[in-house]
């Protein structure tokens, strides 16, 4: 049976390292998973094998070219043993980032956006964009001795929107003409969990706390999302970037996920108190 | 802090996005640029190719938009109407800015489809603007009517509760002192729930300006009378904004200003009060410049106020309208009332 799944996020929110790790995770089959790997029957999994093989390594994720948008399938056999071919969109960032500031996209983008049964959307939760007031920086700055000086004003972009603007924007935009799409349930993906878990909330309670506007949203069921929020940590720790050195820490805590014997050991998925590695759970849920 | 790649957040976290000591950065320190980078034919060609499909727009809505949001579901209409700098950006923004922090008492945000006019209109209070003092941009006189969407969902109703709110010049609105025949245009207020009337604090402060201050709410509440826009179930909510700054001045001024606000609150109720169905006061800084109060102080109340349900049942001294302003009534009068 056919089925696919949507993955949406803004650049650098966690998806490309999410499908190389998930490839990693289904193909290594050391851990019990919701969904299985099949075969390689699929198709062709260069593209696939290529992620999995620079997560194995520690490198980080090459961006996600806006011209290079991959479909990637995957044979794979649920928990009740009915074999599926998954086909994911592994989508530049920066489609979704035209979508909210230009108002625009291709029809390839919209086709795959409506097609799919379901969304995995990703929100980094090192990185959320949060406004801050003049009047609050201004006192910082004045108490630092440096002041904001007089006579400066940049003009407003939609590139200067706060991350959960954005996000909650990119859903209604989902629901709204021309896309209408039929699928319901959105799995929100709060990757890089690792940097924020000695925080100590659940993700439902970051989400609350840190995207209370997304939150409102998918409570007030203005839209119908049927939603669940999950912790995401695929990598463990930062990897390497070409041309950026890691800290001596930051090396020191990719030494160790390296030293690990099986590198899916790297994978958390935190979900309602729980935590496994198990990175088809959301996919299987959205599904279901 | 600041950098000339918008996608950086220096100022916020104190990083280069690009990984960078900040001062090897090539970007750190001036002004984000908002000029594209130069493309060639081919790329803008590719570009044209690529995104063919239009997606919905996130700006004011026009009235036509407005309508249709009228039609889709019940909704509230919010007239904000004020002279120039008594504050009708801030308070719009303020909404946004609110519902982002969480909610605002027991109404949550359900849905926007005006999230660049807010963030618009919030953008001059916040650090981004490069500002060193918050500052609104005004409406500009004769840009006609837009409209914020808001989709709330108050705690004790099944149902979301929709709210447009009317933006307009406040010269535009003066216009109708002048001439009560100026007022015709104003379609907002004439279908208005609840017409928001501002009164700067700022202006009340200033001892030159004051009696202007005063008088000018009056005459326009007056001129939108005259110019048959207004109804006997629509409710008034007088507004004070700016109270930062009457609370931070000395006592003296600080005391006139606040009797200068209370002696508008009873003119307005003692000359209008039989034409609208409640009249009520509310002191607000929407957008502080000081820290003296917190940032959307008191706008919760207004909120709350805007969007009570309302029915035309309940308005005090039903009365017929005049017969020229009999198309804009219609429907609204109750079995058994006053005829």
């Amino acid at each position: 049976m056919d089925r696919s799944i949507v993955i949406c996020g803004f650049p650098e929110s966690g998806k490309t390292t999410y499908l190389a790790a998930l490839w990693h995770l289904i193909t290594a089959r050391t851990h019990r998973t919701a969904l299985r790997f099949k075969s390689l029957l699929a198709g062709d999994s260069t593209h696939l094998n290529g992620l999995a093989k620079r997560w194995r390594d520690g490198l980080t994720q090459v961006r996600t070219d806006i011209k290079t948008d991959q479909l990637v399938s995957m044979d794979l056999v649920d928990a009740e043993e009915q074999e599926l071919r998954l086909t994911v969109p592994d989508l530049s960032g920066e489609s979704y980032r035209v979508m909210f500031e230009d108002r625009e996209c291709s029809t390839s983008l919209a086709s795959i956006l409506t097609e799919g049964e379901g969304l995995l959307l990703f929100v980094h939760a090192d990185r959320i964009r949060v406004p801050h007031l003049v009047i609050d920086v201004a006192a910082q700055s004045t108490a630092l001795g440096a002041a904001i000086p007089d006579g400066q004003v940049a003009p407003w972009s939609p590139t200067m929107a706060p991350t959960q603007v954005r996000v909650v924007d990119l859903l209604q935009m989902l629901t709204l003409h021309p896309l209408s799409v039929k699928y319901r349930r959105v799995a929100i993906i709060l990757s890089a969990w690792d940097k924020v878990a000695d925080e100590g909330r659940t993700p439902a309670e970051f989400l609350k706390e840190r995207l209370p506007l997304l939150e409102q949203y998918l409570r007030s069921e203005a839209d119908a999302w049927e939603w669940r929020v999950y912790g995401v940590s695929a990598q463990g720790a930062d990897y390497e970037k070409e041309n950026q050195p890691l800290t001596s820490t930051q090396q020191a805590k990719l030494q160790e996920l390296r030293e690990l014997d099986e590198p899916s050991e790297r994978i958390k998925v935190i979900f309602e108190g729980s935590e496994s590695s198990d990175l088809t759970e959301p996919i299987a849920w959205l599904m279901s | 802090l600041q950098c000339r790649n918008q996608e950086c957040r220096v100022s916020e976290t104190g990083k280069c996005v690009e990984g960078l000591a900040l001062d090897k950065c090539p970007h750190f320190g001036l002004a984000p640029s908002t000029v594209a980078e130069p493309t060639t034919s081919e790329e803008n060609a590719a570009v044209a190719v690529l995104y063919e499909v239009s997606l919905e727009k996130a700006d004011r809505l026009d009235i036509q938009g407005a309508s249709a949001v009228l039609r889709a579901a019940p909704t509230h209409l919010i007239a904000i109407i004020g002279p120039t700098s008594s504050g009708k950006t801030s308070l719009i923004a303020s909404l946004c800015d609110l519902f982002q922090q969480g909610r605002v008492g027991d109404i949550s945000f359900a849905r926007s489809r005006t999230f660049f006019a807010f963030e618009e209109a919030c953008h001059h209070s916040r650090a981004a603007s490069l500002r060193n003092v918050p500052q609104m941009e005004h409406t500009t006189l004769g840009s006609g009517v837009g409209f914020y969407h808001l989709a709330l969902r108050d705690g004790g109703t099944p149902d979301l509760v929709n709210v447009l709110f009317a933006d307009r010049s406040g010269e535009d609105y003066r216009s109708a002192a002048d001439d009560p025949s100026n007022a015709a245009s104003f379609v907002e207020v004439r279908r208005a729930d609840c017409i928001t009337i501002l009164v700067t604090g700022e202006g009340l402060l200033d001892i030159a300006l004051r009696h202007n201050v005063r008088q000018d709410i009056v005459m326009i509440l007056q001129g939108l009378i005259d110019g048959g826009v207004t109804s006997l179930t629509q409710r008034v909510a007088l507004v004070l904004t700016k109270l930062d700054l009457i609370q931070r001045a000395d006592g003296v001024a600080r005391a006139r200003a606040e009797r200068d606000f209370d002696d508008i609150v009873a003119r307005v109720e003692a000359l209008f009060g039989s034409l609208f169905a409640e009249i009520r006061s509310f002191k607000i800084a929407a957008a502080p410049a000081t820290a003296v109060l917190s940032h959307g102080y008191g706008v919760s109340d207004v909120l709350h106020f805007w969007i009570a349900p309302w029915s035309p049942s309940l308005a005090r001294d039903m009365r017929l309208p005049r017969a020229k302003r009999a198309m804009s009534r219609f429907g609204i009068l109750e079995p058994g009332a006053e005829s």
